[in-house]
């Protein structure tokens, strides 16, 4: 026993020597596989953790995301009366919940006033989830109704952060300027609420905290969609079996209210699925991205094994000369292999821990999932060591294998006077080609999304972002009714207009990438009724008039809102190009009359006349296309949130200030979502770029490790060949006849490779054309430039070692050993 | 003298480290005359090797003045010596030096298609060459297919190939038994007999008495020059 551990400890200390005597090898090594295991590790630790372990609640299997879809809209937010027709009438779903995502500011604690991320959730919302609270208890049916006391439950973040961490049940907090009781605490790290709902501070009720309740439970609240649903099926349902009932219900809703629901049904889908759903192509995209360098890796690091193989057959030929047995090479060769790959283990461990949360706070942020816990995964750590162990094993032992193929007397012979046998530089060639044609792929795929990401980040938003800080807030309806908003947003826009460094201010319901929309159908005066389902639609915002200027939508033709448009005066808007080229073709939008069919009186009209046509503004984000919007004056239509714009000379500046200037007209009134302009246009685009940057660091390093293949290989035949080469000088050769002679090799490696590449990148193309937007399955500029890149690389790759072939003087090749 | 192919005057050959300066050749003054059959010989290390590096184009003097057939030599550049190789000088080496991944025709073909010379001319030079060394019946056959003997006449086959004006050999038994040395230093006798020149490096005293001439090196320098007549 202590014999072996004595030759293993040997063999071990040979192998470091080894490393020390030649350090780019062992450090080019160990560099491949500690990269390669580290990335590989990290991005399978990423699937794992937001595609494949389920969510962190009871049976997540049972959890269900429920959407409506409307006349050419798909995955839109649900109504009242269709949540509470649902809830009544299901027989597959044990539990249903509506949730809102709204800001309630908290204030009188003696701290500024603050908006918090909150729920409204109805009765059933906890229960569904069914996880325990930290402290005291959830809200329930009794809490979610009209008349039941403030309860509210909040987040653990919230309760240590913000109120001490003492004993807070009973406690009283206000919210919005309404006293709250704080029923309870949620699970440690519990901050879901929905999809969209991500780090939620704060669950209240919706009957208690919504404050259109009364009037959206309603029938006539049916049009309204404004809030998510999720719910939990019995056990044993499956989906289809839940959507086939609810396909049903949509259908008799249709029948029993056609005026609302003519063309509205809905659609279920797995919980998992809607909270990942954003990121899941680039997850699985860049999975695979890390799988093809992990293979790159691979074929590397088998092709320097082989190539240190090749090298060492006289020292293997001339250990089993002295009396090694065939095993005890095998044991020596094994033990050489499994220390570098010890090395290489620790520091992709290392890596990998790193990578995972690097790759794990892009790919999270950007997507705005709310399941940010992404431990190492130890299974693909195993997998992906033992997968390069075997790679190197196999590879490493090829001298072993050789030494006992041929006889030591004959390897010893022909030692320093011939080449590579010719089997194992076919093997080491095709490795080098698979290494070509996996980067050429991977250099496509990445070009491709940076091609799309161009062209998608290329298209005109519509607006000036620069300079402009945003945020949103939220006026209670208790102290402000309809009549009083419109002058409280008069009144703020000009208080930050006085501010010093201010260019102009102004106020939407909605602005771009604000995550928060409306849309409307309307009809059009003069014009034939084309029935629910077909009736025209546009975006829809409550602006001042000064909001144009300050963003920079430009006006086209008739006129932009002016403070004289009052609620006393004749009702107008203003609508985009998009809305005037789509609903009056070959006419003259201007002097139309629309109606929302917002009237209050019943069969009564509300006409607002088209004053102005302004610029396209694509408000949603990049990745859709931009809809048709309109803008009507706040003052006419009251609106309780809005989002502030502000254009100064220094919107970060602003931003700090906005809370004091907010509270200096009203000091319960806490500011949300501060942003510049230009973070919000970032964002938006966080999400792809990331995807894009790291998809291109991938190919690179494809990109780097085929070169490197290439270079190892012609360098090594050349140093191979060297006394070949010597001959053909000897015998007359030009030097340029060597130099083709030893990038011929090199040459044919990478032609075959890229004819094999292009073939992979076609096909990967493909499934990347239907994963992201604007990618196209072939780019012949992208292909193009691969084949230019390549071909270069490849080209350095084989010249250099060429041409320090043709640099050695004949009689010192002639002698080479 | 007419007759004389090769010159050299006052040749050295220093090889320099960081730490030692080697002089493998001092002052070095030799010529040989075409038709000679010169045996150079010397313990090892004396210089042999890389005089006929030398002489060969192999490698460059440290100074001196080298002329070949009247035409100096000193100062071409790579691609100039490469054509001076190709079609003056043949070289036949110790260990045989053909080329494992061609056949027995191609390695005998090689310097000839550094020549640019048409195929036809080629095949024929090629087909006459291996008859001349016996080794026509062997022209597919890769050099791992064959004896120690028969790669060294393939080598001579190459060597002769091109019609060179002078062949050097570097220890063209070196690597053989003694019944295939014997057969390739005939090989040389009778090619000597033909009318080429040749110059060879040798450690056996017996295949040197069969050159014309010898000159012993010692510690870089021509130490004898002695003319025999043939054995």
């Amino acid at each position: 026993m202590k014999a072996a551990l004595d030759r293993v400890l040997a063999d071990a200390r040979f192998s470091l020597r080894l490393l020390r005597r030649t350090p780019v090898f062992g450090l080019t090594l160990v560099t491949i596989l500690v990269a390669g295991i580290g990335a590989t590790t990290a991005m399978f630790s990423i699937v794992m953790a937001l595609l494949v372990r389920p969510l962190p609640f009871p049976h997540p299997g049972e959890l269900t995301m429920v959407w409506t879809h409307q006349p050419r809209l798909t995955e839109t937010p649900f109504s009242m009366p269709d949540f509470a027709d649902i809830k009544a009438r299901s027989t597959t779903l044990a539990k249903v919940a509506l949730v809102e995502d709204r800001g309630l500011s908290i204030s009188g604690d003696g701290r500024t006033a603050a908006v918090l991320a909150t729920s409204m959730v109805t009765g059933e919302f906890f229960s569904l989830i069914d996880l325990p609270p930290l402290r005291g208890r959830l809200l329930g049916p009794d809490d979610d109704r009209i008349g039941a006391p403030r309860s509210c439950v909040i987040s653990a973040k919230l309760w240590r952060e913000r109120l001490g961490g003492g004993d807070v049940i009973g406690r009283t907090i206000v919210l919005d300027s309404e006293p709250w009781t704080v029923v309870g605490i949620a699970a440690e790290g519990f901050t879901f609420a929905s999809p969209r709902g991500a780090n939620v501070d704060l669950w209240v009720p919706m009957a208690r905290g919504e404050p259109l309740y009364a009037r959206l439970i309603e029938p006539s609240g049916r049009g309204w969609h404004f809030a998510s649903v999720i719910a939990r099926r019995k056990p044993g349902v499956t989906l289809a079996a839940a959507q086939a009932e609810l396909t049903g219900i949509g259908q008799s809703l249709e029948k029993a209210y056609p005026e609302t629901n003519t063309g509205v049904g809905f659609d279920v889908g797995d919980l998992q699925d809607a909270v990942v759903g954003p990121a899941r192509s680039n997850v699985w995209i860049l999975f695979g991205a890390v799988a093809v360098v992990f293979l790159v890796m691979c074929a590397n690091v088998a092709n320097l094994l082989l190539a240190c193989a090749a090298s060492r057959r006289a020292e293997m030929a001339a250990r089993a000369a002295l009396g090694a047995t065939p095993g005890r090479l095998v044991a020596q060769l094994v033990t050489e292999t499994a220390t570098i790959f010890v090395v290489a283990a620790l520091g992709g461990t290392l890596l990998a821990r790193w990578l995972v949360g690097f790759f794990g706070r892009g790919i999270v942020t950007a997507s705005g999932i709310a399941t940010t816990d992404a431990p190492v995964e130890w299974t693909a750590l195993a997998f992906a060591i033992g997968i390069a162990l075997v790679c190197g094993i196999v590879a490493g032992l090829v001298p072993a294998f050789e030494a006992m193929r041929v006889s030591p007397q004959a390897v010893l012979k022909e030692a320093g006077s011939r080449s590579a046998t010719g089997g194992l530089r076919r093997v080491r060639g095709g490795l080098v080609v698979v290494q070509v044609a996996l980067a050429f792929a991977l250099l496509a795929a990445s070009g491709s999304a940076v091609r799309a990401f161009v062209k998608i980040t290329s298209a005109p938003l519509g607006i000036e972002p620069a300079d402009v800080a945003t945020f949103s807030l939220q006026l209670p309806v208790t102290r402000y009714k309809d009549d009083r908003s419109p002058a409280f947003w008069q009144t703020l826009v000009q208080r930050f207009r006085a501010e010093p460094g201010v260019v102009e201010a102004g106020a939407a319901s909605s602005i771009p990438l604000g995550h928060s929309n409306s849309n409307s159908s309307f009809r059009i005066e003069g014009k034939p009724e084309p029935g629910p389902s077909n009736r025209p639609h546009f975006g829809r915002q409550e602006v001042t008039p000064s909001y144009f200027a300050t963003m920079g939508i430009p006006l086209l033709r008739g006129r932009l809102l002016a403070d004289t448009d009052v609620k006393e005066s004749r009702p107008v808007i203003v609508i985009s190009r998009r809305a005037a080229e789509q609903y009056f073709p070959g006419e003259d939008a201007l002097g139309h009359r629309i109606d929302f069919g917002d009237s209050d009186e019943d069969d009564g009209h509300n006409w607002r006349e088209i004053v102005g046509i302004v610029g396209d503004v694509n408000h949603l984000d990049f990745r859709t296309p931009v809809i048709p919007e309109s803008y009507a004056p706040v003052a006419q239509f009251p609106a309780q949130r809005m989002f502030l714009v502000v254009k100064t000379r220094s919107a970060d500046a602003l931003l700090r200030e906005a809370g004091r200037i907010v509270g200096s007209i009203d000091p319960e009134l806490g500011v949300s979502s501060p942003h510049t302009m230009q973070w919000r246009l970032d964002g938006s685009l966080a999400s792809q770029r990331f995807s894009t940057a790291l998809l291109a660091g991938f190919a690179i390093a494809g990109l780097v490790l085929a070169t490197l293949g290439i270079f190892g290989l012609v360098s090594y035949t050349t140093s191979q060949r060297t006394r070949e080469l010597g001959i053909r000088l000897a015998l007359g050769s030009p030097p340029r006849g060597v130099l083709a002679v030893v990038m011929r090799e090199g040459m044919t490696l990478l032609g075959v490779g890229l004819g094999v590449g292009l073939v992979a990148a076609l096909l990967v193309g493909r499934e990347l054309a239907e994963r992201v937007r604007e990618a196209v399955a072939f780019d012949p500029l992208v292909v193009g430039g691969i084949v230019g890149v390549l071909g270069i690389a490849g080209t350095v790759a084989s010249l250099l070692p060429a041409l320090r072939a043709i640099r050695i003087p004949p009689a010192v090749a002639l002698r080479y050993e | 003298m007419n007759d004389v192919l090769i010159r050299l005057e006052a040749i050295k050959k220093v090889f320099s480290t960081d730490e030692l300066e080697t002089h493998a050749l001092s002052d070095v003054h030799l010529a040989i005359a075409k038709g000679e059959y010169v045996a150079i010989e010397g313990p090892s290390g004396s210089g042999k090797t890389t005089l006929l590096s030398i002489l060969g184009l192999l490698d460059v003097p440290s100074s001196g003045t080298y002329e070949l057939d009247g035409h100096s030599i000193v100062g071409l550049d790579a691609r100039a010596r490469a054509r001076v190789r190709n079609r003056e000088i043949g070289f036949i080496f110790q260990t045989f030096n053909l080329i494992g991944d061609l056949t027995v025709r191609e390695n005998v073909e090689l310097p000839l298609l550094y020549r640019d010379m048409p195929a036809k001319e080629r095949a024929s030079r090629v087909d006459a060459a291996l008859e001349r060394v016996q080794m026509s019946h062997r022209k597919s056959h890769l050099p791992n297919q064959l004896s120690g003997g028969q790669q060294q006449r393939v080598a001579v086959a190459r060597a002769i190939a091109g019609d060179p004006a002078i062949l050097f050999a570097d220890e063209p038994t070196g690597s053989l038994d003694s019944k295939n040395g014997d057969a390739v230093m005939d090989l040389l006798d009778e090619l000597h007999r033909g009318g080429a020149t040749i110059c060879m490096v040798t450690h056996a005293r017996e295949y040197a008495r069969r050159a014309t001439r010898a000159i012993h090196l010692f510690d870089g320098r021509i130490v004898e020059d002695v003319a025999r007549s043939a054995a």
